[in-house]
């Protein structure tokens, strides 16, 4: 593991806009030490493009497109440009594989080094594909069970209820979310979608109790608001 | 740092954001909503939506969307007892934000 990052040969302190060193490096290769505060970190340039960044303050540490736009929310920033020779670069492109912080260098082929697999978001945000594209699911698709707390007592009108879910539990959730509606100043509380690991609970209240929804994991979130809205006018 | 990252998760039609610590504090916030009165109410309903989700066969709720006529709330549980609430405005993308709150937990976790 390459323990450090090369120092390589500073050109100099200044202050600026970090938009300032993308318009004046186009024939620069090395380090971009950054200073913000406290903070202190890098960016690794190879002749206008920015290929790596990397800023720690303190115990906090951030990599790749966290710091990159930590950096651009700041009015200007105290950096010294420090030149590298090409294996100076390598070295330095190393050290930041070894330690996390990726590299984006396409033309040398050197792009690796993402986030550890726990802490990558995923590629694209989920889309769901468009509704005249997607065939129209059964009313139940996905739904595991619905049922309706009538006082404390819970009644199942379709699907299987869970061995250990209890009408006290989705009121007293129900009743939670409603006092924060209200906290927020969010206007008239219509229902809440509990979301676990496996599965998604929609309650809404009703005079009597509330009626939930017990569905798979994984359905998208405009459709289970669907189904809120849905079970909201048997109230 | 913990502004600047609760600032990522506003779009949308996100309005505020804010971490609320298991004592009822704001420990951060950005954007234009009010916690200073949710805040306090927030552990005790992460309490009550962790025994409904415990009903559920799970260890724990991974968020919750509370639906309302001016606005939608989403919340995610934070490690250490740490609440991530984002507030909506009434016709805003809850798929769109709830997705960028999932993509950076972990970064808003590291800068707490």
């Amino acid at each position: 593991m390459t323990t450090t990052l090369p120092e390589g040969t500073s050109l100099g302190m200044m202050e600026a806009p970090l938009s300032w060193v993308y318009s004046h490096t186009a024939r620069f290769l090395g380090k971009v030490r950054i200073f913000v505060q406290e903070g202190e970190g890098f960016m690794l340039i190879r002749r206008g493009e920015a290929l790596a960044y990397c800023f720690r303050h303190g115990s906090i540490t951030l990599r790749g497109n966290a710091a990159k736009e930590y950096l651009l929310s700041q009015d200007a920033v105290k950096f010294s440009l420090c030149k590298y020779t090409e294996e100076e670069f390598d070295r330095a492109a190393a050290w930041c594989r070894d330690h996390g912080v990726p590299v984006h260098d396409q033309g040398r082929a050197v792009q690796e080094a993402a986030l550890p697999p726990s802490s990558a978001p995923p590629a694209t945000p989920p889309i769901s594909p468009p509704v005249s594209s997607r065939p129209a699911p059964g009313p139940e698709a996905g739904v595991l069970m619905v049922a309706e707390c009538l006082g404390t007592d819970l009644h199942v009108i379709s699907g299987s209820r869970p061995a250990g879910l209890a009408c006290s539990r989705v009121l007293a959730a129900i009743e939670s979310a409603r006092t924060l509606a209200g906290a927020v100043h969010a206007g008239a509380f219509s229902g809440v979608i509990l979301e676990t690991p496996d599965g998604v609970l929609i309650a809404a209240p009703t005079e009597e109790g509330a009626v939930c929804v017990l569905a798979e994991g994984g359905i998208p979130i405009g459709r289970v608001r669907s189904m809120l809205a849905a079970i909201m006018p048997e109230r | 740092m913990l502004t600047f990252a609760l600032g990522k998760l506003l779009i949308a039609g996100a309005i505020g954001a804010c971490v609320a610590g298991p004592d009822g504090r704001v420990r951060g916030e950005a954007g234009a909503a009010d916690w200073e009165a949710a805040a306090p109410l927030i552990p005790a309903a992460a309490v009550s939506w962790n025994s409904l989700a415990g009903d559920l066969g799970a260890d724990g709720f991974a968020g919750v969307l509370i639906e309302a006529g001016g606005g939608v709330l989403l919340m995610m549980p934070l490690p250490g007892g740490d609440v991530l609430a984002v507030l909506l405005e009434p016709g805003a993308n809850p798929g769109r934000v709830r997705y960028e709150m999932k993509k950076n937990l972990d970064l808003i976790a590291s800068v707490i």
